[in-house]
């Protein structure tokens, strides 16, 4: 374990304080304090029936919040105290429910701050509870999880995660892996029954073995269906004109309700994501896609020409290629038709409602949607064949969504679990085993290096 | 020859294993020093098997022999055969055996002990540390007579109110037939240690004459067997064999119908005993689908008929003893010598300890061997060393010696004992050592005789040895990688015949010998031998096993190299955190963010530094974290 790397900003002597609600015009607004000096500083802002140091855990109380030097009321307020260790951090904690909008919260933080608090950082809130070891690392994933969870499946892996499901996945792993090790080293430390001991380390190879297999199978599978979480990426395709984006738009109108932008994209955005039956797709427009033609010696090769298209093709987890109903199939059209061909895909023929010149032939045993997206018709379809793609959903049971993190530590393992089990020198495969428990634990452990809390707390919102 | 005197440097009280090698050290160490004991005539007894080394142990020892010790030499002065064990297993995990003449093992310590000019041997039974203050200052014996000194070792093995049980009769005994030291134990009651109580046991002996051999499977020595010490130059021999046999049903009867006279079973016997060491009663009850047990018929000595069966350690009955050998296989005849023991004993929580053996409740008083609650000649010896050394270092106010868990086996060992505790009888094991891949026996003298030379303990032309020894071994392991080898047919042929692959295109020796089914000695079958360091060894060099030792540290260094490579790395890491130092006088009260339960345990054990501190159990996380940030910012 590696602890001596940066321990600025991280100083659990301090206390800290943050708006826990989003920014922008809200009912109420939670502003959170925690730390050894957080009801003291209550105190001296709060005026109320009860003092928060006086106050039992868990108890709500009335009053208002003032600015302590000029005892002028800045707001009412409703605070709930919190006692170490019955609280989130486990340490003392107040939480001021405020009038929303975030004038007044930062008002209050101000005051708060000019009498002992600091700002917290980026998930400083849950990086105390884990420390304290009231939650391991994957269920602080988990929590950060939760607060961007987009749909019914996400809430479901974030909340199984949360109530340990990985975590007692990973312990009986290392359990396991435990086991196996120590019965190595029983057969390395004695003598007894020595002639024996060659056919005994075979066996436990074998034992190594499956259990890498497994792993292996549940590394796949969450790959696989990683989609229930991620989302599906589904992106449309066609040369120009062919009505792509009204496609898209009609796409993304059906349930407007439920329709939300991405951070960080912008009004116009080709990007909009929709939720098809409890899934959650990605819709991108690639309005970018052009052909262009390279002159190369003798032969002109005509190439598909990318801007971020290749990119999105490349991502993308099934591609919706639109033809146009009112043009013959022509050099462009094939081209796309080329390019999508490998992938996942459906073919949709827009423009129906205009007279037919499209040889539909051209795409062989495909299957064609046939709509109209100017006046809405076969859309309806269209999403249920989408949708059809991605019914045969698993029940979630003994599906483990693991992160990019987890993914990569668990492969590491399956690798030393694989070195170990060829192992002529057992003593060599006991040290690849440990390596191997070592590598799984960092998984929950706290005990792992700084940049990995660091990445994993830094991307939570600062209340947390 | 050092005068009596009421005056010393050292005073070391018992002359087992453990106070031999305390009283070796620091009389080396230019220390005036007395050894009190007993009984002169027992001193350096082998009081369970007649043998040195095993599994985890072997490595003790070649560290102890590195660094000065005696044990190593002993042996080889006193051993009748050596082998090698768990050779099949990878290099790393080689242990060393000896099996040796209990009366010439005992002998010849008496006899080292006797040319060291700055001992002095004298009988004795201590009853009484003398401390003034927080300071032990010197010892009271029996008869009255009071002895001061700067440092005192203690290591009376089983004898801190020993107490024997055969059957269900039971008395008071440091061994079979001696008295044991109940004042003294006593005495640290009420100077205030926490005493704990452990048992230990022994088979019974056994009259060779009536052991008929013809129905056993010998077992022979190694040839050529390799000596125990890096230092001994005599060519040694394997004398004697042992024997193997096995229990059977009828055995395992015998002893269930015993229990019922078991001092185990009826409750007599309280203290805990060697888990890793049963005693045969307890191996029948508790592996109760194992249909034989393995026993190895062991010879005392050149000079006697006398056996040891290594395997039936048992307290039943005497009758029961007899009736239960006398349905093995060869010992149908058998006739008993001794009788086999239980033996209960006092030892002190070894996390009263700092890691150089002194107690934290007295300076200047250390505690080496079993009174520290460890079991075995080896891990005795090799604390007895370490107190030893540390002894001597007080009494002359120079810096206290400490071997981490990255220098050796008896790092982890004390490290262990020091931070861990044990609740049971500790012994050494291979896989209680992080980087055993490294810590080895064959570079034991690589890795601490120049520590044993800085200490005065190693002379000046032993460590040149070694250095000369690592220029070999680097310019062997050079010659390796620059010497490539060609595919011609002489070359292939002899690697068909050792089941592996063909060269296609040349490749230098140390590609060659990476691979698992090439040994050093097939390279130097192979390899063009012109200009090559192996040219110094010679055919006769080859059955020197001094020589044999160095190429299989080249062997090892070769075929290990990447996971060599990783557990240097591992060392590193370890060393950041072992490098945060706690300060002595950092009052944990006052950090920040730590439990009460942890707060205390850091007060009681008092540790040198946040690698240590995350060893202690209970120490979570949260709690060296939020020592780590209290330290950085005292820092400041």
């Amino acid at each position: 374990m590696s602890l001596s790397g940066k321990t600025s900003g991280f100083n659990r002597s301090d206390t800290i304080t943050a708006i826990a609600t989003a920014p922008g015009p809200s009912g109420i607004s939670v502003i959170r304090i925690s730390g050894p000096t957080a009801k003291h500083i209550a105190d001296k802002i709060f005026i109320g029936k009860t003092r928060p140091t006086r106050a039992k855990t868990q108890t709500v109380h009335f009053g208002q919040v003032i600015n302590p030097a000029t005892k002028e009321i800045i707001d009412e307020v409703l605070v709930t105290v919190f006692s170490a260790p019955n609280s989130y951090t486990g340490e003392d904690m107040i939480e001021i429910s405020c009038h929303g909008g975030d004038y007044i919260a930062s008002k209050i933080i101000q005051e708060i701050t000019k009498i002992g608090a600091r700002l917290a950082e980026p998930g400083e809130f849950t990086k105390r509870r884990v420390f304290v070891g009231k939650m391991d690392i994957t269920q602080a994933e988990a929590t950060l999880d939760l607060v961007q969870v987009k749909n019914e499946s996400a809430y479901r892996s974030a909340i199984e995660q949360l109530q340990g499901k990985l975590s007692g996945y990973i312990f009986n792993l290392s359990e396991k892996i435990k086991l196996i090790t120590a019965q190595i080293e029983n057969l390395i430390e004695f003598e007894e029954n020595q002639k024996h001991f060659q056919t005994e380390f075979k066996k436990l190879f074998l034992r190594i073995k499956e259990i890498r297999c497994d792993l292996e199978a549940t590394i796949k599978r969450s790959e696989e269906l990683k989609f229930l979480r991620n989302g599906i990426y589904c992106v449309i395709v066609g040369r120009p004109n062919v009505g792509k984006s009204s496609l898209f738009n009609r796409l993304s109108e059906m349930e407007k309700a439920i329709v939300t932008e991405l951070p960080g994209t912008t009004r116009d955005s080709l990007e909009q994501t929709t939720i098809i039956n409890g899934i959650t797709f990605h819709l991108i427009d690639t309005a970018g896609l052009k052909i262009i033609r390279q002159p190369k010696g003798a032969q002109k090769i005509e190439a598909l020409g990318i801007k971020q298209s290749k990119n999105w093709l490349d991502a993308a987890d099934i591609v919706l290629a639109v033809f146009d109903n009112s043009k013959p199939f022509n050099r462009q059209d094939a081209l796309v038709y080329d390019a999508i061909k490998t992938k996942p895909h459906i073919l949709v023929l827009n423009k129906i409602d205009l007279k037919t010149k499209f040889n539909r032939n051209i795409l062989k045993n495909d299957t064609v949607y046939p709509i109209s997206a100017k006046y809405n018709k076969g859309i309806k379809q269209l999403r249920h064949a989408v949708a059809k793609h991605y019914q045969k959903q698993p029940s979630t049971n003994n599906y483990l969504y693991l992160n990019a993190r987890h993914t990569e530590v668990l492969k590491q393992v399956v690798q030393f679990l694989q070195d170990s089990e060829a192992e002529k020198y057992f003593e060599i495969a006991a040290i690849n085993l440990r390596t191997a428990l070592d590598i799984l634990g960092t998984i929950t452990s706290a005990v792992t290096n700084e940049a990995v809390l660091d990445t994993i707390f830094s991307q939570f919102c600062v209340g947390k | 020859m050092l005068k009596a005197n009421s005056e010393y440097d050292v005073i070391v009280i018992g002359g087992g294993h453990a106070g031999i090698e305390a009283s070796l050290a620091s009389a080396r160490m230019g220390c005036s020093t007395m050894l009190l004991t007993m009984n002169i005539d027992t001193i350096g007894l082998m009081s369970c098997n007649p043998a040195i080394g095993g599994i985890g142990k072997g490595q003790l020892v070649r560290e102890l022999d590195a660094l000065g010790g005696e044990m190593g030499k002993n042996t080889d002065k006193s051993a009748i055969q050596y082998r090698q064990l768990n050779t099949k297993k990878g290099q790393a995990v080689h242990s060393s055996r000896a099996q040796t003449d209990r009366l010439l093992y005992k002998s010849c310590m008496l006899k080292a002990l006797e040319l060291e000019k700055n001992l002095l041997l004298r009988t004795g039974t201590v009853i009484k540390i003398l401390v003034k203050g927080k300071k032990a200052i010197g010892v009271e014996t029996s008869i009255g007579e009071k002895s001061y000194a700067k440092s005192i070792v203690l290591s009376p093995g089983t004898f801190l109110s020993g107490l024997v049980h055969i059957g269900l009769k039971s008395f008071p005994a440091g061994r079979l037939g001696e008295n044991p030291a109940n004042e003294l134990s006593q005495n640290l009651k009420e100077l205030g240690f926490n005493l704990g109580r452990f048992k230990t046991g022994t088979p019974a002996r056994l009259d060779g004459r009536t052991i008929d051999f013809n129905k056993l499977e010998p077992q022979l020595g190694d040839e050529p067997p390799i000596p125990f010490s890096f230092w001994t130059k005599k060519k040694v021999k394997n004398f004697r064999p042992c024997f193997l046999t096995y229990t059977n049903e009828k055995t395992h009867r015998i002893i269930k119908s015993g229990l019922k006279w078991s001092p185990l079973y009826t409750g007599v016997i309280k203290g805990t005993g060697v888990r890793y060491c049963p005693s045969i009663e307890d191996k029948i009850v508790k592996f109760a689908d194992v249909d034989r047990h393995q026993i190895f018929i062991e010879p005392e000595g050149l000079s006697t008929v006398e056996y040891y069966p290594n395997g039936v350690s048992t307290s039943l009955p005497i009758d029961i003893q007899l009736k239960m050998l006398r349905s093995i296989k060869g010992l149908e005849r058998v006739e008993i010598f001794r009788p086999g023991y239980a033996i209960e004993h006092d030892y002190a929580d070894p996390t009263q300890l700092k890691a150089t053996l002194e107690t934290r409740l007295y300076d200047n008083l250390f505690f080496a061997g079993q009174i520290n609650g460890t079991t075995g000649y080896e891990e005795a010896a090799a604390q007895g060393l370490i107190a030893g050394i540390n002894a001597a270092l007080k009494a002359k106010e120079m810096q206290e010696f400490i071997l981490t868990r990255a220098d050796g086996y008896i790092g982890v060992m004390i490290d262990d004992l020091v931070t861990k505790g044990t609740n049971e009888p500790y012994r050494m094991f291979t896989s209680r050592v992080e980087y055993r891949l490294l810590l080895r026996e064959d570079n034991a003298d690589l890795r601490l005789t120049p520590r044993g030379y800085e200490l005065g303990l190693v002379p000046y032309i032993y460590n040149r040895k070694i250095m000369q020894k690592k220029r070999k071994i680097q310019a062997t392991l050079d010659w390796l990688k620059q010497t490539r080898i060609a595919p011609i047919p002489r070359v292939n042929s002899k690697l068909k015949k050792l089941n592996t692959a063909c060269l296609k295109h040349s490749i230098t020796l140390e590609e060659l010998l990476r691979r698992p089914e090439i040994s050093y000695y097939n390279i130097m079958e192979i390899a063009p031998l012109s200009n090559s360091p192996l040219e110094i060894y010679s055919k006769f060099d080859i059955q020197n096993s001094k020589f044999s030792t160095l190429l299989w540290n080249v062997e090892i260094e070769v075929k290990y190299k990447g996971y060599i490579e990783r557990a240097l790395s591992d060392i590193e890491k370890f060393k950041e955190l072992e490098n945060i130092k706690i300060p002595n006088n950092l009052d944990f009260r006052t950090v920040h963010g730590l439990s009460n339960e942890i707060k205390e345990k850091f007060i009681k054990l008092r540790p040198l530094n946040l690698g240590q501190a995350q060893r202690i159990p209970g120490a979570t996380p949260s709690a060296i974290f939020a020592l780590m940030v209290y330290l950085k910012r005292r820092k400041k």
